[in-house]
């Protein structure tokens, strides 16, 4: 049997006038359901490159994509947004909510374009909301924005949960809290989590760990037992 | 230094990265500028152009006419008048010209040399008299080309020879004149009642005596426009100048005209003294000769008289010899007629004893034949005695048989009895023995005999009885026959008795007869006798009558002669009075013409007594109505100023303080550093300032530039449609409005850019460095209605919370949009308003078709001709005769000139002219004492039903009447009144001096047939003129049609203003909502769902706008058609629905152009923003 996520000499190349930028080198690796995956790398390896290819943001230059058995590579217009909407579930570094909207209203926003989707307050529960669902995120602190915007990726029941840099914005405590949140989810719902970062000190909690460098997977390895993030000290 | 180098380096980045919000801004204020330069300019730049080209044409200053004429030597006086240039005299004339179809009037001037010079299209001048410029529209019209040629006659009683002395004339050049600005060329009292066209030609083509007008040009008022203060006080001192000669020149020419009409009146005069002389002698000759004829008449009858006298005589005598002739010859007819009656008598009586005769011999016979038939009677009688003793003894010896007979029967009759009864007794007892008799023969035969015996006495009975009838007839027969011959007997006897007196009397008659007979033989020979004296006194008395015969056939003859004498005596008497009668007649004609004569004299002194000095009047342009007009025109437009370029202003400030706002935002952290490195705030805030303020001045350069050539140029060329005469059009930069449209865009932009900075510059450097607060989301109003809220989706409810965080771009997007829905509604209002004057006012109001005006209404001779006319038509159907009075209305202190319109009957009034209020649409019946007053005349004067309004005939007559109602009216202020209504209040009846006419049902003619139409009414003495609805609504709606391009203007900037406040509404959203947006499309909205989460915005708010355009929009029509309302016209209030719809579509329509553009952008949005950090 396959995994569930597969990329397969997969390669981004922008053409910058005369010069080619190989932001994706021919990059393999392979992710089983349920995993909690955490891919590292110092800025400018590429980590972003996998992220907007995983997420079907851009589309890659060569090479194969394969989620849940379909080719995302050759995905195109529209085909790539469903799958954005249906299959995706997005946490951003900068929360990236819709200021205008409650907590609750932020969460099924995204839902409204979703057929599979969860109960919004329900989610909201689950990330320790419930009271602060009619605020808006100008009235919350960065971890709280942080939930709503996990709470929002979940509600839509995805496939794949991609966090780029989840804790990017967040003091120490918090960015704990955060990926204690995401941790549980992936255990608990058996849910496919790709974090994305470059602090190294993350690789531990992970079931596998995918090193990228220079456009290139340098290393990938699985953890037996991963250590709960509350043991991790950075 | 204001700013470093680097400042000025990021200045110009700034720009270039920021170019939309740039560019959006200096729109905004070349808008608002050109509008307001254009619009305040196009008054001047009109009266410039028209300035222009009347300097180039030398148009004439002042003109002179006199009432009198002017002459030569006034032109020559005027032109050594201080400051006058030249003077020239004129002459026009209006004639007819068989052009296309119909005549047409023509208009033919003389050329007043370098004064009032044509602009020739092609061709030269005229150097002969029967050369002439013609009209460029006159030969558009008529496809007149050089070398063609007119020919013009007489549209007067006057003949063409007294004005002009060619009728032909060769079109040498064709062009306009400057005395025309637009294509009318007003009206004429002949033909068709309006000029067609013009033509131009040399001085020495007239023969009119005197000029017409003279021109008066000064050179020097060039240096001044002609509608300046300046000039018009060198026309007033020009003015003066002129009126202080003209005292003098009108009292020269008031003699040399006295001077020569007395010649010519003492000349008639003794013209006159003359024929009377003559005519004097010749009546006196005639007279004479009468008098003879009557003297010759005169003994002629004296000589008839004599010899009738004496004819008389002897007719007399004559006479009573005929008479006594008929007197004897009477008597001798008497006597003859009594000798026939005895003659006849005798006759009668000799008849009578004739037919005695003849009865007694008659008498004689029958007595003979009775005498015979006696005597047989008696041998039959005798016979008939026999006889009887015959019968006698026949009846005796029935009787016996008879007895006889019987006696012998009745014994039988007994033995047959009694052998029966025996028989009986035999027969009982063979019964008795039980034996029956008819076994025993015997008795069988006995019975059988006795059987035979009863027979036999039965038969013999029968003749028993037989026989006593013949007994009994024979005694009877006897009977009758003896008392037959008793009567025969007695008869016999009476008949000899009468016989005997018969004869007696026969005898006596015979006696009497012979008698009579003798008589008559006796009176016979007595008449002979007196038969023969009548015939001697007859044969006397014819020979006398013989005599008296031959006297009268000479009687006669005599008498003939007498009638000849008198016939012809009376004939000559008859042709003396007809002579005299003519003589008479002849002298009373004379002397009528005479009279006349004497009273043509009479009245040509008095009138020459009466003549009054002649006056010039001394006249400005201000007289020449299409100047006057383009003059008018432009000040409308220059109104227009005050409040157009207001909106556009508004606009740009919202615009700047919006962008400028959304600038000091994103750059709060640049500010902060810029700050914390020492820069003071002026040197900041300068890149700002100086960002709108030469976007600013590049658009008010812009402005300027457009605004005072384009938009100038396009309302001269929309005029132009109208003005089609008027070939300079000068647009020329106004310094003093572009540096105040300027000013005022600075004030704006800079103004609203001061107000973005002030609060970033005032706050601390620290406080700028950090990252922005992000607007906050806040709740609204409506959350509080959880009801509708629930069930909003979350891009609305986004949509709606957007839309209250933002308070400035809301302001300035519904303004801007509802300023652009506002223009266009003006756009169309404004049609609107002017379409309805045409088609309420000619289609609902002015029913009738046709107008005329009338000569006399008074004159029955006239009207009956026009009625006849009309009648005899079948275009026409039915008219109303009215009475249409121009005088002054007045109200506090108030006064209008008005149309006062009474018809002949106020019943009729509906047919023609419809009165109904222009709201409630209540129709109105004139009562005999209200005025029905029109609706804008009401407004001015302030009058409500009820009121008293004032009518003005002059200062000292004035007279009173009650508002009836206030009617719809949109053309000049008129006032109605019924007949009666008018005699009450001016105490005199009304005059009919107009005719309103209406076609026949069906009847629409076109062009041509209205203009025949017109000339045949003009060819009847009644008419005077005549203006046909139809035309003057076809002049009105051409005149209208010069506004659509105004329309076009303003739907063009309606577009602008729609487009930059949208673009720049949508420009800001997306660039500060970039990030939401991003985030938005990477949760995987499909592009069209990410476009309605931002176009809904612009939806609402372009809903809004146009909520807001429609009250913005409707003050604003009202404002314009205010503005630019003419006083004699009230223009139609309210707007079209239609013209919502309309402007509602359009704007949104610009809303539509503006989002697809935009869907663009949206699409080009990199979702990987999302990712990056907030800067």
């Amino acid at each position: 049997m396959s995994a569930f996520v597969e990329l397969t000499d997969v390669k981004k190349i922008y053409q910058m006038g005369e010069v080619q930028i190989k932001a994706a080198n021919g990059i393999n690796f392979a992710i089983e359901k349920g995993e909690f995956v955490v891919i590292v790398g110092p800025s400018g390896a590429g980590k972003t490159t996998v992220l907007n290819i995983l997420g079907g943001m851009d589309t890659a230059t060569s090479g194969q994509v394969m989620v849940d058995g379909v080719d995302i590579a050759g995905l195109k217009g529209k085909a790539l947004t469903k799958y954005r909407r249906e299959d995706i579930g997005f946490v951003f570094q900068f929360y990236n909510l819709v200021q205008n909207l409650t907590a609750l209203e932020n969460v099924e926003l995204s839902l409204q374009i979703c057929k599979n989707h969860l109960d919004a307050e329900a989610v909201l529960t689950e990330v320790g909301l419930a009271d602060r669902k009619d605020n808006f995120p100008s009235q919350l602190s960065g971890g709280e924005q942080q939930r709503v915007s996990i709470a929002r990726a979940l509600a839509k029941n995805p496939k794949l949960l991609l966090c780029d840099e989840p804790t990017g914005a967040l003091d120490y405590q918090t960015g704990k809290a955060v990926l204690k949140l995401l941790q549980q989810t992936c255990r608990e719902k058996n849910m496919t989590v790709i974090v994305i970062t470059h602090n190294s000190a993350l690789t531990p909690m992970a079931d596998r760990v995918i090193k990228i460098k220079n456009g290139q997977v340098s290393r990938t390895w699985v953890n037996e037992q991963p250590i709960p993030v509350e043991e991790i000290e950075w | 230094m204001l700013m470093s180098k680097g400042q000025w380096k990021d200045f110009f980045i700034e720009i270039k990265k920021s170019l939309s919000r740039y560019v959006s801004i200096m729109f905004m204020v070349a808008l608002g500028t050109a509008f307001f330069i254009g619009l305040r300019s196009s008054e001047p730049d009109m009266q410039g152009s028209l300035d222009t080209y009347m300097d180039q044409v030398g148009y004439m200053n002042i003109r002179v006419l006199g009432t009198l004429g002017m002459t030569d030597a006034d032109v020559e006086a005027l032109r050594s008048v201080e400051g006058v240039t030249d003077a020239r005299g004129m002459y026009t004339l209006d004639v007819l010209s068989d052009l296309g179809d119909s005549p047409k009037v023509i208009h033919v001037q003389s050329i007043a040399g370098r004064i009032n010079q044509l602009q020739l299209d092609s061709g030269r001048l005229p150097e002969l008299p029967d050369e002439c410029v013609a009209d460029r529209h006159l030969c558009e019209a008529f496809g007149l080309k050089l070398g063609d040629r007119i020919t013009v006659y007489s549209g007067t009683d006057d003949p063409l020879e007294d004005s002009l002395a060619v009728d032909t004339f060769i079109i040498t050049g064709i062009g306009i004149s400057p005395d025309y600005l637009t294509g009318e060329r007003g009206s004429a009292n002949i033909g068709t009642g309006s000029i067609t066209g013009f033509i131009a030609v040399e001085e020495g083509a007239f023969t009119t005596p005197a000029y017409t007008q003279v021109y008066v040009r000064a050179d020097w008022l060039d240096r001044y426009n002609c509608f300046s203060d300046e000039y018009e006080a060198g026309i007033e001192e020009l003015t003066g100048r002129i009126e202080a000669i003209a005292g003098q020149q009108c009292e020269i020419r008031y003699l040399d005209v006295t001077e020569e009409a007395r010649e010519q009146l003492a000349d008639a005069r003794k013209e006159l003294e003359d024929a009377k002389a003559e005519a004097d002698e010749e009546f006196a000759d005639a007279w004479e000769q009468i008098l003879d004829g009557k003297e010759q008449i005169q003994s002629g009858w004296d000589e008839f008289n004599a010899s009738k006298e004496e004819f008389d005589q002897g007719k007399a005598e004559y006479e009573s010899g005929l008479k006594s002739y008929y007197e004897n010859l009477v008597l001798i007819e008497d006597g003859e007629r009594q000798i026939a009656e005895a003659k006849a008598l005798l006759d009668e009586k000799e008849a009578e004893l004739k037919a005695g005769q003849a009865q007694l011999d008659q008498g004689w016979a029958e007595y003979n034949e009775g005498k015979a038939q006696l005597d047989q009677a008696k041998v039959l009688m005798d016979s008939g005695e026999a006889q009887l003793a015959l019968l006698s003894a026949a009846a005796d010896a029935a009787e016996m048989a008879y007895g006889g007979a019987s006696a012998a029967l009745q014994v039988e009759k007994g033995q047959v009895a009694a052998e029966q009864a025996a028989l009986d007794g035999q027969k009982a007892a063979m019964e008795l023995l039980g034996q029956s008799w008819e076994d025993d023969p015997a008795l069988v035969a006995q019975q059988d005999a006795l059987n035979v015996r009863a027979e036999n006495i039965r038969a013999r009975e029968q003749e028993l009885t037989s026989l006593k009838k013949a007994a009994e007839d024979a005694n009877a027969l006897y009977e009758s026959s003896r008392e037959q011959l008793e009567d025969g007997k007695a008869q016999y006897e009476a008949g000899v008795a009468e016989l005997e007196k018969g004869k007696a009397e026969l005898d006596a008659a015979q006696s009497q007869i012979d008698d009579g007979a003798r008589q008559i033989t006796e009176a016979r020979a007595q008449l002979a006798e007196k038969e023969k004296e009548l015939a001697a006194g007859k044969v006397a008395l014819e020979d006398g009558k013989k005599q008296l015969d031959e006297a009268g056939i000479t009687i006669e003859d005599g008498e003939t002669q007498l009638e000849d004498g008198r016939k012809e005596l009376e004939s000559g008497e008859a042709e003396l009075n007809d002579s005299i009668q003519e003589y008479e007649k002849a002298k009373a004609d004379a002397m009528e013409q005479f009279a006349d004569a004497e009273e043509e004299l009479a009245r040509a002194e008095r009138k020459l007594a009466e003549m009054e000095k002649p006056e010039w009047y001394i006249l400005d342009r201000n007289t020449i109505q299409s100047y006057v007009e383009y003059d008018l025109d432009g000040q409308k437009i220059g109104a227009l100023a005050d409040v157009f370029p207001l909106l556009f202003f508004f606009v740009a400030a919202l615009v700047s303080l919006t962008t400028m706002t959304r600038m000091v935002e994103e750059q709060r952290t640049l500010i902060g550093t810029m700050k914390a490195l020492g820069y003071s705030s002026v040197s900041i805030a300068a890149k700002y300032i100086l960002y709108a303020l030469s976007a600013t001045l590049a658009g008010s350069l812009l402005g300027v530039l457009v605004g005072s050539k384009a938009i100038p140029w396009v309302v001269i060329t929309a005029y132009g449609i109208m003005y089609t005469d008027m070939p300079v059009v000068i647009t020329d930069i106004h310094a003093g409005y572009s540096v105040m449209a300027t000013l005022m865009a600075l004030g704006c932009t800079v103004g609203a850019t001061w107000m973005a900075c002030h609060r970033a510059l005032t706050s601390q450097p620290a406080a700028l460095m950090r990252p922005v607060a992000p607007a906050k989301g806040k709740r609204i109003l409506l959350e509080h209605l959880p009801f509708i809220w629930k069930r909003m989706s979350f891009s609305v409810k986004s949509t709606l919370r957007n839309l209250f965080r933002y308070k400035k771009r809301l302001f300035m997007t519904l303004f801007g949009i509802g300023a652009s829905m506002a223009l266009l509604l003006v756009g169309y209002g404004v049609q609107d308003s002017l379409e309805i004057i045409v088609t309420r006012q000619y289609g609902t109001l002015w029913i009738y078709d046709t107008a005329v005006y009338l000569e006399d209404g008074d004159d029955k001779d006239l009207m009956a001709e026009l009625d006849e006319y009309i009648t005899e038509n079948p275009m026409l159907m039915d008219w109303l005769d009215v009475n249409s009075t121009n005088m002054q209305a007045e109200n506090e202190g108030v006064t209008k000139d008005i149309t006062l319109l009474v018809p002949e009957k106020a019943e009729k009034m509906s047919g023609f002219v419809d009165l109904h209020h222009r709201v409630t649409g209540e129709h109105y019946e004139m009562d005999d004492h209200s005025a029905y007053v029109s609706e804008k005349l009401a407004e001015k004067l302030e009058l409500q039903v009820g009121d008293t309004m004032v009518f003005k005939v002059d200062e000292t007559q004035k007279y009173e009447a009650t508002v009836g109602a206030i009617v719809e009216n949109y053309m000049q202020y008129y006032v109605y009144m019924s007949p009666e209504a008018y005699e009450h209040t001016f105490d005199e009846e009304p005059e009919w001096n107009q005719r309103l006419i209406n076609y026949a049902q069906g009847v629409e003619p076109d062009q041509t047939r209205e203009e025949e139409l017109a000339r045949e009414f003009l060819e009847l003495d009644s008419v005077i003129s005549v203006v046909s609805s139809e035309s003057m609504r076809e002049t009105i709606s051409t005149m209208l049609t010069a506004l659509d391009y105004v329309v076009v203007i303003l739907i063009g900037a309606a577009a602008l203003l729609a487009f930059v406040v949208l673009y720049n509404l949508n420009n800001i959203n997306i660039t500060e909502r970039k990030r939401e947006l991003a985030t938005i499309k990477l949760l995987g909205f499909y592009p069209g769902e990410l476009a309605a989460y931002v176009y809904r915005e612009n939806i609402i708010l372009t809903a809004l706008g146009i909520a807001v355009g429609l009250f913005l929009g409707t003050w604003l029509t009202t404002y314009v058609l205010n503005t630019v309302e003419i006083d004699m016209l009230m223009f139609g209030r309210g707007i079209d629905p239609m013209s919502y719809v309309m402007a509602s579509l359009i704007t949104a329509m610009f809303s539509v152009i503006v989002n697809i553009v935009m869907y663009f952008r949206l699409q080009k949005i990199d979702m990987i923003e999302s990712l990056k950090s907030v800067e």
